[in-house]
């Protein structure tokens, strides 16, 4: 008895000296079902350590403080597309060589086999996401001029009746209203730069403004239809597709008009896991794993290979269905979509920020 | 006789130490035992809040980084006439801090103190070298052992780790340290420079590679401090971000004079006035533009206060929001709370317990499920309105909007905050003996006239608590209007986090924090003069 105490003592001493050689990386990213997409594709896979997910809200003040403090508890960071390219020229990211990534199963490079201009020498291609109007199934049964089916109808609460699901900020809803106003999508920007562009957008969100319902958090806009409060909401469309792929629920998107953002994965700099965290990198960016992701949540991977692993081995969701009908970036999603200017909103986010408040509140 | 003897020796204690001495030293051992009890309170005090709050305050005002970046151009802007462009000059300057260290070789660099008319600032140092003239020309010190031994030092120290688990750390921390010396920057790395030290024995005079060293991590610095500066920059115009983004790029490629054509050839907005005057702005190491800001106001060209351009007027319009919100809900709680405490301190104890425990549940409830439940409860399609179109006192259509705008954010805030204003009135009422309302009604008075001039004024000191406690949380809420304020529940304290967080404006998240502040210790003055805090009673 006495013996085998100690031996179980000595083994869990053992244990304890041994543990701390696998290394551990930290990764932060938004919890939910994306982070759940990311454990089960990247880190369940992963044979370089072991990385642990914690949950953040965004924003870059947590990074600048530990990186600026060296104090650093996370070695990845997932970052929108706006992040990722202020957190890399105030320095708070490694640059990370580009030669060391996987290349596309043809010889293409990671970054000529990303599907839109990678900003910097920080960022790791992740995913896209997009805002997107999405209704429930019915209704509009009997609405005189049936269902809506454009970014347009979205804005005409005459002819499409019911109150409108929108978010708190600005982002993507300039763009939303632009189109619905009858900006190509390709001159979108170009309206935004020009004099009286944004008052254009404001003033085509006037016209809902007395129909709108506020949501913040990404749950919400569900809610917001599941209740009825809504008839018609913007979400992310990996939230939409939760929902319908997993829950069953009822819902149709339109994605006329959607507005897609950007994803990145980043290393805070500094970190003394750097190796790691790359080895990490390296593998999350592999167009197997790009296309992994996609097996338990709707998002779409960035790299064009990763989109072709998914395509030719459909069904590929977990739960046996076709996945790429709810891929923001590929097929009829595309035919009429706006890729987000990260550019243009880290000059005049602030600004139109500061605006869009004032109009919520009056 | 011997008795008076006795009284004019000192009296001496068991060891024959004079008692005065002894209680003294006694006395002084139980005072540092009193300090040492309280030093970790202190320290924690220190810690936590007079430190933090001291760097809001530094952070409110300060302009410095922008002022490091270009100490050139800030001296020579003060001749510009501020409405035609600029003349050559200002542009040959403004390229030169974007294209030079010099300005992290100018010995006490303070911005604008720099000598502009001194030749070697002007000095381009040689791209591919060699380093060491061009250095030394623009400050002689970098010629000398001493300037660099402070630097050695460092790598010194980090190696004194050697052969532990923590040196790859120690190692890895001082290169930023490094550059931490020679920078303002905490996250620059310099790793060329930290090894060129290593091999640089500490003796000999300075040699090209620890130029050529220290030349390429200011390089790598400079573009770290060009990018924060350009996310300050924007700030005060929107539309720098990019502008130095490509300016940045394509400054590499100009190889000489005349710079303004280059300039504007690189990006046409050089040509335009409007950035330069924002330059002018930013000229000063201190600044109040945070301030002017968080009232919706700025500085023109001329260091004239004026109000921002209509559409960005916001923030005027969310303290006073924020201030009603919290009146609000400060007299919505009093109301509540002043009958449920009255039945709490009058009731038979075991009816006032189970009063209590349903006063502490929400209190013990996460603040998060309390939120979502009256979502659920106040939601257009929630159980209220529900109720009330079942009942006919409604009519479908115009079910009432409760919920993600103001009226929720004040209901919601009321419920959470009530425990704060019911805990410290029932503790007060608590100590009220029955009998002097009784005692006020035997001797005349009407039950209204007893409550209102017996009972109410000695209750007043919870009510001051409650009131104080409650505003004060309610001011600087953020959370619950966040996630049902909606369109018109936002507060201040949601712009705060959004500059803290997302727009990284640390300036004015510290500038409108320290409003917040000065507003709290205002009020709270106010209240010492109208009705004295040592008639505060908080338990």
């Amino acid at each position: 008895m006495r013996k085998s105490l100690q031996f179980a003592l000595a083994a869990a001493l053992g244990a304890v000296i041994v543990l701390p050689a696998q290394a551990e990386i930290t990764v932060a990213s938004w919890g939910g079902a994306y982070t759940m997409s990311q454990q089960k594709a990247y880190a369940d896979t992963f044979t370089g350590g072991t990385a642990t997910f914690v949950n953040y809200n965004g924003g870059l003040g947590e990074v600048r403080t530990q990186v600026e403090s060296g104090n650093i508890q996370w070695d990845i960071v997932d970052v929108l597309p706006h992040e990722a390219r202020v957190g890399c020229d105030e320095g708070l990211f490694e640059e990370l060589p580009r030669d060391v990534f996987t290349p596309a199963p043809d010889g293409t490079s990671m970054d000529d086999d990303t599907m839109v201009a990678v900003p910097n020498d920080c960022v790791v291609p992740q995913i896209f996401w997009s805002y997107v109007p999405f209704y429930k199934n019915g209704t509009f049964d009997g609405n005189p001029a049936g269902n809506p089916s454009t970014i347009g109808d979205f804005f005409d609460v005459a002819k499409f009746p019911g109150k409108r699901g929108i978010h708190t900020w600005a982002n993507a809803l300039i763009e939303m209203a632009l189109v619905a106003d009858g900006v190509a999508v390709a001159d979108v920007y170009d309206v935004m730069s020009s004099d009286g562009g944004i008052d254009r957008a404001f003033a085509k969100l006037d016209t809902i403004k007395d129909h709108v319902v506020f949501w913040s958090s990404g749950a919400k806009p569900l809610e917001l239809i599941e209740s009825g409060e809504v008839s018609i909401a913007l979400a992310y469309n990996g939230r939409i597709g939760a929902a319908m792929l997993t829950e069953g629920a009822d819902y149709v998107v339109n994605w006329d008009g959607q507005v897609l953002e950007e994803e990145w994965l980043v290393m805070l700099k500094g970190t003394s896991n750097y190796d790691e965290a790359l080895a990490f990198l390296i593998h999350a960016s592999a167009p197997e794993q790009q296309a992994g992701q996609a097996r338990w949540i709707n998002y779409g991977p960035m790299r064009a290979s990763g989109l072709e692993i998914i395509a030719a081995n459909e069904p590929f969701f977990n739960t046996g269905v076709d996945i790429m009908p709810h891929m923001p970036n590929a097929g009829a999603a595309m035919a009429n979509a706006v890729f987000a200017n990260p550019d243009w909103w880290a000059d005049n986010g602030d600004a139109i920020s500061e605006r869009f408040t004032a109009w919520m509140g009056q | 006789m011997a008795v008076a003897n006795a009284s004019s020796a000192p009296i001496l204690t068991a060891d024959g130490i004079p008692l005065r001495v002894s209680l003294k030293r006694s006395m002084r051992r139980s005072k540092l035992w009193a300090l040492i009890l309280v030093l970790p309170a202190f320290l924690f005090l220190l810690i936590v809040f007079i430190l933090p709050i001291g760097n809001l305050l530094i952070r409110s005002v300060d302009d410095s980084m922008v002022n490091y970046q270009f100490p050139l151009t800030f001296s020579l802007i003060e001749n510009w006439d501020r409405q035609s462009l600029p003349e050559e000059v200002l542009f040959e300057a403004l390229y030169l801090d974007f294209t030079t260290v010099n300005k992290f070789f100018i010995a006490n660099n303070a911005g604008a103190s720099v000598d502009s008319s001194d030749a070697g600032w002007w000095l381009k140092i040689p791209a591919k070298g060699p380093y060491k003239n061009a250095i030394v020309k623009i400050n002689p010190k970098w010629g000398e052992t001493d300037t660099w031994y402070p630097l050695k030092q460092l790598v010194d120290d980090a190696h004194r780790y050697d052969g532990t688990k923590a040196a790859k750390k120690k190692i890895q921390r001082a290169t930023f340290d490094l550059c931490s010396e020679l920078t303002p920057l905490t996250n620059a790395r310099c790793s060329k420079l930290f090894a060129a030290l290593e091999k640089w024995d500490g003796e000999s005079v300075p040699g090209e590679p620890l130029f050529a060293a220290i030349y390429k991590d200011l390089n790598s610095a400079q573009k770290i401090m060009t990018g924060k500066s350009s996310t300050r920059m924007n700030y005060e115009k929107p539309g720098w971000k990019g502008l130095i983004r490509t300016s940045v790029r394509a400054f590499k490629k100009i190889d000489g004079p005349p710079y303004q054509e280059a300039l504007i050839k690189a990006d046409k907005r050089w040509g335009e006035v409007g950035f330069w005057q924002s330059l002018v702005l930013m000229k000063d190491p201190r600044t109040m533009g945070y301030y002017l800001n968080s009232f919706d106001r700025r500085f023109d060209v001329d260091k004239n206060i004026t109000l921002q351009p209509e559409e960005r007027r916001v923030y005027v319009m969310l303290w006073w929001r924020t201030l009603l919100i919290s009146l609000i809900v400060t007299v919505g709680c009093l109301l509540l709370a002043y009958p449920v405490a009255h039945l709490l301190a009058t009731l038979p104890l075991r009816y006032s317990n189970l009063l209590m425990i349903c006063v502490l549940m929400p209190f013990w409830t996460s603040l998060l499920v309390r939120i979502v439940a009256w979502m659920v409860m106040l939601q257009q399609q929630g159980v209220i309105n529900d109720t009330l179109v079942w009942t006919h006192l409604l009519s479908d259509e115009n079910r009432l909007p409760m919920m993600y705008n103001f009226t929720g954010t004040v209901i919601v805030m009321i419920q959470i905050l009530l425990p704060f204003m019911i805990l410290p009135i029932y503790s007060v009422m608590k100590t009220i003996p029955p009998s002097y309302m009784r005692a006020a009604q035997n001797l005349g008075a009407s039950p209204s006239l007893a409550f209102l001039r017996v009972y109410m004024p000695q209750t007043l000191p919870g009510i001051g608590a409650g009131v104080i406690l409650v505003f004060i949380v309610a001011i600087g809420y953020y959370i619950t209007p966040d996630l049902v304020g909606g369109k018109d529940g936002k507060m201040i304290g949601n712009m705060i986090a959004y500059h803290m967080q997302k727009s990284l404006n640390w300036g004015l998240a510290a500038a409108m924090g320290t409003v917040l502040l000065g507003g709290i210790l205002v009020l709270y003055w106010i209240y010492d003069k109208l009705v004295g805090i040592d008639n505060l009673k908080m338990g």
